[in-house]
């Protein structure tokens, strides 16, 4: 599903400066794609020429080089482009004195000191043609107010350079954030992380912390659904359906697909006001569909503030097991959530 | 209609058995038999829904373990006498079953549940009957059996088709009668049998055998 953004246009090419950060602290669930309108014609944001070439901002941070960086984010590129069933590729185009956040038609990933932006680690901006949408740029600025590390294995009060990379890849690539995963408030305002189910959950599990260098099935349902790989939409299949409430469709719910088979989570949001939802990539087989509302998140991390999502229901778990076909759809389910 | 002629053909085997004359058993180079089968249920193993914690951990959302359901559904089978005491069997056996998934602990509260979906499944076997003359006192004659099979699974609204191998081993005892009319029926009776079947693929979730135990009751003709 395409959650749509409304973009200004300016000149001949918008500057989509969504809210895709990872920070320090908030919280995540399933795959979302990003789209967008240009004159009431929508777009899904995407790649259409691969691969998908990127430089390096030649700026160097206490603890990491620029060539340890350009390693890092090599690696979280390579993760993404090895997924099987996912057909993106990236290739690196050199070093540059060019910072992220210059519409210069390279899509270029960096440091850049931004203190004030205290609980966010890493942004990703586009650059999109304001005639055709075709996606022309895109860069992710890594913020060095923060202690950062290439260690192989992790450095403790540092965060991970490829962790990091790999969730701003994702958006990069065009996915949004996920939900699948679990926060606590903490005292003195934030979150804090307790499990994430896939990378592009909106926070960071921690500093130190490097077992976000692995995709989950998650993200490769969303890069594959977006990129599919010849046969991806033959060997999966999607799960469709509608949350109400009262009578009426819901708007933001969560919907998570769990495989039995290989206890795999993949999940979406009901995008439309009539509850409408649909989970692209998911093995055939039987599914469980649990829903909840985003009540351990902040909603922004997903939706525009000016269209909250309903979170006033009870998670629930659909009372019928739903048999994803090869190839297909598992037909319309219908989901009755009850309110609070 | 296919019900139906399963039904006609019964009938006319039970009318057969209730006018046959005591006869020496054994007797018939053909059997047809129909009947009814129940499949024990197949624990399919649990499954935890898990994220992943800070270090590299597992927290679990909930659990769950799946299964498919005990079934109760026809068969219908033909044996061929291939030497005295010894015979070929091959039978198709339909019943509806279900996949139940039994969704517990959930960390959000959710009370424990047990979701299902329908499922359609046929067993196509084929396979060897040893009933040796000795064995038999009056009507009653034991036999053991053993053989394969092919599986086929079609789970709710024939969304998706799965199909698996079978291999199964038991043992039953028929009830017989020498028929009133032998020159072309030449018993009739019940039939009894216990079996245990060994299950792989089809809807399961890997590749791993799994057995259940299945009961056959069916009346046959010999021919």
């Amino acid at each position: 599903m395409t959650r749509c953004l409304s973009a200004t246009r300016r000149g001949w090419s918008v500057l989509l400066s969504l809210a895709l950060v990872m920070t320090v602290s908030s919280p995540a669930f399933a795959y979302l794609k990003f789209g967008f309108q240009l004159d009431g014609k929508e777009f899904t944001l995407r790649w259409s020429r691969s691969p998908v070439m990127y430089f390096v901002s030649d700026v160097d941070v206490p603890g990491v080089s620029v060539s340890q960086f350009q390693g890092a984010v090599a690696k979280a590129f390579m993760t993404w482009e090895s997924v099987p069933s996912a057909s993106i590729a990236y290739t690196f185009g050199g070093f540059t004195r060019g910072l992220p956040g210059e519409n210069d038609g390279r899509t270029t990933l960096g440091f850049v000191n931004e203190p004030e932006l205290d609980r966010v680690l890493a942004s990703t901006s586009y650059l999109v043609d304001g005639d055709t949408g075709e996606l022309l740029e895109s860069d992710i600025f890594f913020n060095s107010a923060f202690a950062w590390s290439v260690a192989q294995a992790g450095e403790r009060g540092r965060w991970d350079v490829e962790s990091i990379a790999l969730h701003e890849i994702g958006h990069l690539s065009g996915l949004g954030h996920s939900a699948i995963g679990e926060t606590e408030l903490v005292s003195g305002g934030g979150r804090r992380v307790l499990s994430i189910g896939s990378v592009m959950f909106p926070i960071a599990l921690g500093s130190g912390d490097i077992s976000e260098r692995r995709l989950l099935p998650d993200d490769i349902a969303g890069i594959s659904d977006l990129y599919p790989d010849d046969g991806f939409n033959d060997t999966t299949g999607t799960l469709s359906g509608r949350i109400t409430k009262n009578g009426a469709g819901v708007f933001g719910a969560h919907i998570v697909a769990f495989g039995p088979r290989d206890g795999e989570l993949v999940g979406n949001f009901s995008l439309g006001h009539d509850g409408q939802f649909s989970i692209a990539g998911l093995r055939p087989g039987p599914h469980v569909l649990r829903i909840e509302p985003i009540d351990d998140a902040d909603t922004d991390s997903f939706f525009d503030d000016t269209e909250p999502p309903d979170v006033n229901f009870r998670t629930t778990v659909f009372e019928r097991l739903v048999i994803v076909p090869r190839g297909g759809d598992s037909g319309a389910v219908q989901i009755t959530v009850q309110p609070k | 209609m296919g019900v139906r002629c399963i039904t006609l053909v019964v009938a006319a085997l039970v009318c057969g058995a209730a006018h046959a004359k005591a006869q020496t058993p054994g007797a018939g180079r053909f059997e047809l038999s129909a009947g009814a089968r129940w499949v024990g249920p197949i624990a399919f193993g649990t499954t935890a829904a898990t994220e992943t914690t800070f270090g590299g951990g597992k927290r679990t959302l909930f659990d769950s373990s799946s299964q498919l359901d005990a079934s109760i559904g026809g068969s219908v089978g033909v044996g061929v006498e291939l030497t005295r005491g010894l015979r070929a069997e091959l039978s198709v056996a339909y019943s509806p079953t279900g996949l139940s998934t039994r969704i517990s602990g959930d960390v959000e509260g959710v009370a424990d549940l047990t979701v299902k979906a329908p499922v359609m499944q046929f067993l196509v076997e084929g396979g060897l009957q040893a009933r040796p003359a000795r064995w038999t006192h009056g009507r009653l004659s034991p036999f053991v059996t053993a053989g394969m099979g092919y599986l086929r699974q079609l789970n709710d609204g024939r969304t998706l088709v799965e199909s698996g191998r079978a291999w199964y081993f038991g043992g039953g005892l028929y009830h017989e009668r020498a028929a009133a009319h032998p020159r072309w029926l030449t018993a009739t009776g019940v039939r009894a049998d216990l079996r245990a079947l060994v299950l792989r693929d089809g809807v399961a979730p890997d590749d791993t055998w799994r057995g259940a135990p299945a009961i056959t009751a069916s009346v046959f003709a010999r021919f």
